[in-house]
């Protein structure tokens, strides 16, 4: 079970705003369904040249606070960064990818990945979070 | 439950990755009409063909109709369509200014192949098709494995003498991605390396002992270690993943 997050995206997103914003992460019409409470977040390029690296935030929405949270602790200017709060750099030739898990889930209603700064020449970045569902 | 990730593995073994290669092009005025090129995917090779004239190509041929083109940019884009509108289980993309990327979708050694020109020009290249690894099988009911969320990372040198040293990333294969991600965060040359991202060191005379608990493994299906590096003396170096049935 998956919700793509970013599909071959290359610009910053912009921070998300409205309930509508991002992927439910239970939409039974749609047969999304990640009811657990942690998934695994991968990153990665699609296309790209030079010295490739993305910044990524990770925002969950809460129907409760009814307001997107940047998902963990950190400055302004990290919280919610995933990879510790750091770009994520080429792992091989014009190559991004990124693995981690995130936790967290179950009390969240939809995600978000916001692009914050991307770099190298017409790279492309991917993502998904995958689960149980 | 266990599966062997190395088995006194002496050398360094690669990266996970999916089969890639690159397709440099160049400005349609440096190709001559019928030229091609030939890419495999494993199970099917298709050749190719540049149409300068817009007539068409042999019969059986993928046609690269580069007649509106001038640029190696322009060319770079066509055959970016072609290759991705051929049929292949390969994926092109852009690289550079006048290079596409090409990687297969299908995981293991099946893309490792071999690609091929008729282009006179020499910056035209094509480069093989290489790098894809299998990995190990995370879940398979042929073969009685079945590794949960977690796993025990045990890793042991077999042999060996001098300052020995190994330094092993691990990498997961996610069938969703349909790629190979280095497993964890951290810098490019920290991200995946087991260890806190620091090489295994000798636990005693002319032994590496190593062990670690691996997380997040449900949503994979294929897992590599890579020894990125390996020191010392004829150091060998097994390592298995170890969960609970």
């Amino acid at each position: 079970m998956y919700v793509q997050l970013l599909n071959a995206a290359t610009a910053t997103n912009g921070a998300p705003s409205l309930s509508s914003h991002g992927f439910a992460l239970q939409t039974p019409a749609a047969s999304v369904n990640i009811a657990g409470d942690k998934g695994l977040l991968l990153v990665h390029s699609t296309a790209g040249s030079d010295t490739m690296a993305v910044t990524i935030r990770l925002w969950g929405y809460s129907a409760i606070s009814a307001a997107w949270h940047p998902l963990g602790p950190g400055g302004a200017s990290t919280k919610g960064i995933i990879n510790n709060g750091n770009s994520c750099p080429e792992t091989g030739t014009d190559t991004v990818a990124h693995a981690e898990v995130v936790g967290g889930l179950e009390n969240l209603q939809r995600l978000y990945a916001e692009i914050t700064a991307i770099t190298g020449t017409d790279t492309a970045i991917s993502g998904w979070l995958v689960a149980r569902s | 439950m266990k599966v062997q990730l190395l088995s006194g593995a002496t050398a360094t073994n690669g990266a996970g990755s999916m089969a890639v290669g690159s397709i440099t092009t160049v400005a349609v005025a440096n190709l001559v009409d019928g030229e091609t090129f030939t890419l495999d995917d494993g199970v099917t090779s298709s050749v190719f063909e540049f149409d300068k004239t817009g007539n068409g190509v042999t019969g059986g041929r993928v046609a690269v109709d580069v007649s509106g083109d001038t640029t190696a940019g322009d060319v770079r884009d066509t055959v970016i369509a072609a290759v991705n509108g051929s049929g292949l289980t390969i994926a092109a993309s852009i690289a550079g200014t006048a290079k596409a990327g090409l990687k297969n979708a299908v995981v293991g050694t099946v893309g490792n192949t071999t690609s091929g020109d008729t282009v006179d020009d020499v910056g035209f290249v094509v480069t093989n098709m290489a790098g894809g690894i299998a990995g190990v099988v995370l879940r398979s009911a042929v073969a009685g494995v079945e590794i949960g969320d977690k796993a025990e990372l045990v890793v042991a040198s077999t042999a060996g003498s001098g300052t020995m040293t190994a330094t092993i990333r691990l990498w997961g294969y996610s069938a969703v991605a349909q790629d190979w991600f280095p497993l964890g965060v951290g810098t490019a040359s920290g991200k995946g390396v087991i260890n806190g991202g620091s090489a295994l060191e000798e636990t005693g005379a002319d032994a590496i002992a190593h062990i670690e608990n691996i997380d997040g493994l449900e949503n994979l299906e294929r897992i590599h270690a890579e020894i990125v590096s390996i020191g010392g003396t004829a150091t060998a170096i097994s390592a298995w993943l170890v969960a609970r049935r």
